[in-house]
């Protein structure tokens, strides 16, 4: 895929120019330095030849079909005629390095739409513009204006920040880090990162996809991609813009609106995708994926010739959700028959301060051994000893004889260390001064060993008693009556109508008609105000309990539309809203926000006055959200430990709850109309659920 | 020839009555003229009155603005007009000027009914005194607005004024089966009479961004060709960004105001639908902002003054109705013939008061 942007048989630069100063220059002599094999072709109507090379007018000029992917570095008011060329001369892709378009102004995205176009109408993929460019380094190709084409590797990065991508490149070449491909997105205009990573992917030489990214152009088809792609290789997103400073620096940035950072984490959780919050994090994870196996489980075997060190690197196990493995039986015998008597057999093994690089083998060997072991950490402290590159050598060693096995060494210390430090680093294993850090690269390569191995994705119910037409009537009656929200009685019926059980309530225009209403239900019962400008009922006396007889409703009627007048006097008042009364259950919230990015994002939580307090919630898109998933998203709450019976009540129907929030994201899938949903309290009972207050704004 | 006197509060929709009223007398063969004795000046662009700008033209009268308004209604006006003497004269100049000939006679009333009463040119008296018969109309919010009503009324009976009835205008829907039931029997014991009940009609009713903008001035940064875009609701952007789009969402075609510098406030409201982004303080908003409303065709307004003033200042921005805007027109002569008495709104126009 993209076989022209990362692999052209021909590429042509245009704007390149003879001045060693200009872009276009250093792009074209970026490619000839990089050791590129195709046909190159400097474009520039004022030139005979460019750094040696034949220089051609125009890309049509070179000839129909020749150029596969042009390189575009002229002032942006010539890029759409640029475009059109390329076009005629059956280009098949475009980067577009020139600045000048969407970032700047009306004018320029005007451009930007008109350059789209253009590639659209010729069939021709465009990175950019506004990007530093593209490379790879197996074709290889470094279409960029950058300085420095990085190692061969493994790893792609695909970046929105053009700026980061030049100084990873910088720090790599240094860190001797190599890469597979290495991708500006710029403006995405076109190719976005849904896009790259879906063409990364099936780069034979990319073993992981690392993500700089601000925001996310198209939110389902990014979940369904990555979806994908993280079953095969592990895709890392470094997402910015999580605090609202953050948020805002990256909305002037690129003009990308910040989504909802809970909507991303949920859909990132959902596809797979590993989210860091760091960039040292990003490539330490890159790293640890190119160099290390994916581990079965999450057991780990720390061997350390220290106490202290070893307890930290236990503690740090358990604080990142990994475990340490028990050893089997026979591992400690063979371990108390060879190591010293004062050595500790079981994990963290201990093989003390006077420990030889032998003494480890024997140590290492036997943990990678055990079958009760997923991976191993080794721990080396600097002693008078100690020789730190003879352990190292036993570590390559024994990692060649179980490569299936994740192995990290823990070097602590500095000069002393530095020699058995590179051997590890030949080695391919990782090698971190400090505990911490090498138990968050173990971490995460479980989790991407979890994330691969995940079950299929699972259906989504569709409950066949669904009824949408009575949803669309009543929408279209608020609707006409120009109403964002909905009355508590009209999203009652909204959710009733979607199978959801709910507590009977109905609108009273008149004091009569609640009458009637209540006995009807039979007492108690509640009356609400019936306002779509009322938005807290409560605090301005809106709303009434108990109310035992026609009497006290009457009476409750009048004070009710009284103080909603009061404190809202150009609010519209439908009337009262009169509502049965049911035993107070265990008190839950579902709620639904449609993210702009990822679509309908679905709240889980202990509902009632603990919401706020607590904010006790789980989230997860409805995007192939089943109930294995939904169940899986109320045990990441407090509620769970309550419907389970907390201190001795009875259960709850959790299959009831379930199925409450799979009929609530039914019923938001169906209806995108629907921005914004509470269901505030759910009760839930031994047996069943009832939905008792609901809100519903429609877009 | 008779004379219709459309009198009640500032956008109660008189002139949109008036305008469907004028239109059928003038399909009726009937020459039909059309006077404002005090007219509103208009604010930040400083043109005169625009209703009567607008009967001038839908109905081509042969007269000048001075003519069909011959007094304006600024707040100092006892200081402009301090002649009060001259000021009732041009009023019954341009007054008798534009009624020869006519064969029906639609006077527009000012802002309020009381305007001018400092010089008793107030509406009640000067129906009193061309021998006008009154036409109330009544923009209903609730209850408390059908009072007025009462009082008018009461107030026209006291003054020897006929006051044939009482035209219902923009009444929401939930008020609707009300307004039939309830207020015009109500309205009937006291001898009021209803002449129609008019829903409320957003195309109507609710200002336009053009209204706007003539009230708060400022430069347009984009969307010049929006300024159409009816305004239905008005909110702030001051909260943060985490409740901000639910908060926008609850609320359709608005203006949505906020800092020049709240940068993310505006890009979650262009997500919404809105109406126009009024931008205060005079800063000028990042670029993202500009372009994101301009993919989106909302118009963003740039205003110097802050948020407090610019709510201050549209607090009583209503509808005009404007000579161009053919839908409008055609919409205020549609409703007046759906949800109006027409046939004894053109004999009350066309037929003599029995002396």
């Amino acid at each position: 895929m993209l076989e022209a942007l990362f692999r052209p048989q021909s590429v042509a630069v245009i704007g390149a120019s003879q001045d060693r100063s200009k872009i276009g220059n250093i792009i074209l002599r970026n490619i000839m330095v990089s050791g590129y094999r195709g046909e190159l072709y400097p474009i520039n109507p004022r030139a005979e030849e460019i750094e040696g090379l034949k220089a051609f007018p125009a890309v049509s000029t070179v000839g129909k079909g020749a150029v596969d992917l042009a390189v575009v570095a002229v002032p942006a008011s010539f890029v759409l005629d640029v475009a059109r060329d390329c076009g005629e001369a059956g280009v098949k892709a475009l980067v577009v390095i020139s600045a000048g378009f969407k970032e700047t102004g009306k004018e320029g995205l005007e451009r930007e739409k008109e350059l789209v176009a253009i590639c659209r109408q010729y069939g021709m993929r465009l990175l950019g513009p506004n990007c530093v460019g593209v490379m790879d380094t197996h074709t290889p190709l470094n279409a960029s204006f950058a300085a420095g084409f990085p190692h061969q590797g493994e790893i792609a990065f695909i970046s929105q920040s053009g700026a980061m991508l030049v100084a990873i490149l910088d720090w790599s070449i240094r860190e001797k880090i190599g890469f597979s491909q290495f991708v500006s997105m710029g403006n995405k205009a076109d190719l976005d990162e849904t896009d790259l990573i879906e063409a990364v992917a099936n780069d034979p030489h990319t073993k992981v996809i690392l993500c700089y990214l601000e925001d996310i152009k198209e939110g389902q088809r990014f979940l369904t991609v990555a979806e994908k792609v993280t079953r095969e290789k592990p895709v890392v997103v470094l997402k910015a813009g999580v605090s609202e400073a953050g948020a805002k620096a990256a909305s002037s940035h690129t003009g990308a609106l910040a989504g909802s950072n809970i909507a991303y984490d949920a859909a990132f959780r959902q596809a797979g995708v590993i989210r860091v919050q760091s960039m040292r994090e990003l490539f330490e994870l890159a790293m640890v994926f190119t160099r290390q196996p994916i581990p079965r489980g999450k057991r780990v075997a720390v061997v350390t010739n220290a106490g202290g060190p070893g307890i930290i690197t236990a503690d740090s196990v358990a604080r990142q959700g990994l475990e340490m493995a028990r050893l089997g039986r026979e591992t400690a015998e063979e371990l108390r028959n060879k190591l010293p008597r004062e050595a500790s057999i079981f994990n963290p093994v201990d093989v003390l301060g006077d420990a030889q690089p032998e003494r480890f083998r024997v140590a290492i060997e036997k943990v990678l051994a055990d079958e009760n072991v997923d991976g191993v950490l080794v721990l080396c402290c600097p002693t008078a000893v100690t020789d730190p590159k003879g352990t190292a050598q036993v570590m390559a060693e024994l990692h060649a004889c179980f490569p299936q096995k994740p192995m990290v060494g823990v070097f602590m210390g500095g000069e002393s260390m530095a020699g058995g430090v590179e051997i590890l680093s030949q080695a391919g294993i990782p090698c971190f001064t400090f505990p911490e850090v090498a138990v968050e690269v173990l971490a995460g390569l479980v989790r991407y060993g979890s994330i691969k191995g995940r079950p299929p994705r699972e259906e989504v119910p569709s409950y066949f008693d669904v009824r949408p037409d009575v949803v669309r009537r009543i929408i279209k009656r608020v609707r006409e009556e120009r109403r964002r929200t909905l009355l508590s009685s009209e999203a009652a019926a909204v959710a009733s109508a979607y199978g959801i059980p709910v507590v009977p309530i109905r609108l009273a225009r008149q004091v009569a008609e609640a009458v009637n209403i209540a006995g009807e239900y039979g007492y108690p019962v509640v009356l609400k105000v019936a306002s779509p400008d009322i938005l807290h009922k409560t605090d301005i006396g809106g709303v009434r309990m108990g109310l035992q007889s026609p009497d006290e409703v009457r009476q409750a009627f009048w004070e009710i539309v009284d103080s909603a007048a009061r404190h809202f006097p150009r609010a519209t008042i439908y009337g009262v809203e009169v509502q049965k009364v049911y035993p107070k259950g265990v008190e839950l919230i579902v709620g639904m926000t449609r993210d702009l990015q990822f679509g309908p994002l679905i709240a889980f939580g202990l509902g009632g006055v603990y919401v706020n307090l607590l904010k006790d919630v789980a989230f997860r898109l409805t995007w192939g959200l089943g109930p294995q998933e939904i169940e899986a998203m109320i045990r990441e709450t407090k509620a769970y430990s309550f419907l389970r019976g907390f201190r001795g009540e009875k259960p709850c129907d959790l299959g009831a709850v379930v199925e409450v929030v799979g009929r609530v994201a039914r019923l938001v899938t169906d209806f995108p109309e629907i921005v914004e949903l509470d269901i505030n309290p759910v009760f839930a009972y031994p047996e069943g659920a009832v939905s008792v207050d609901i809100k519903i704004t429609i877009g | 020839m008779a004379t219709l006197y459309f009198a009640g509060a500032a956008g109660s929709g008189k002139t949109a009555v008036a305008l469907g009223l004028a239109l059928h007398l003038r399909d009726r063969g009937i020459a039909v003229r059309y006077f404002k004795p005090i007219g509103n000046p208009s604010r930040a662009t400083g043109t005169g009155d625009q209703d009567a700008a607008l009967m001038q033209t839908v109905l081509a009268l042969p007269f000048s603005p001075e003519e069909l308004v011959p007094l304006t209604l600024g707040d100092y006006y006892l200081s402009t007009y301090h002649d009060y003497k001259l000021c009732r004269r041009l009023v019954e100049e341009a007054y008798d000027k534009v009624r020869t000939g006519a064969e029906a006679l639609l006077i527009d009333g000012a802002a309020c009914s009381w305007a001018m009463a400092a010089f008793g040119l107030d509406a009640l008296s000067l129906a009193r005194d061309w021998n006008a018969t009154l036409v109330y109309v009544l923009r209903v919010a609730n209850d408390r607005s059908l009072d007025e009503a009462f009082f008018v009324g009461r107030c026209a009976r006291e003054m020897g004024v006929k006051l044939a009835g009482v035209i219902f205008n923009n009444v929401p829907r939930v008020l609707l089966a009300k307004a039939h039931g309830l207020y015009r029997e109500l309205l009937r014991q006291q001898g009021i009479e209803t002449l129609g009940i008019i829903p409320h009609r957003t195309e109507l009713s609710a200002p336009t961004v053009a209204e706007f903008y003539e009230a708060l001035g400022g430069e347009i940064l984009t969307g010049e060709d929006k300024l159409g875009n009816v305004v239905e609701d008005v909110l702030v952007g001051a909260m943060t960004l985490e409740s901000a789009l639910a908060y926008f969402r609850r609320s359709a075609n608005k203006a949505v105001i906020t800092g020049g510098d709240r940068t993310e406030i505006a890009l979650v409201a262009l997500e919404t639908d809105v109406a126009v982004l009024i931008l205060t303080g005079g800063i000028y908003p990042d670029m993202k902002v500009i372009v994101r409303a301009a993919e989106k065709g909302v118009p963003v307004l740039l205003v110097h003054h802050d948020t407090y003033t610019v709510i201050n200042q549209l607090a009583d921005v209503s509808r005009l109705i404007r000579p161009d805007d053919e839908k409008a027109i055609s919409l205020a002569k549609g409703v007046v013939a759906a949800h109006c008495n027409l046939d004894q709104l053109i004999s009350l126009a066309t037929e003599a008061p029995g002396a």
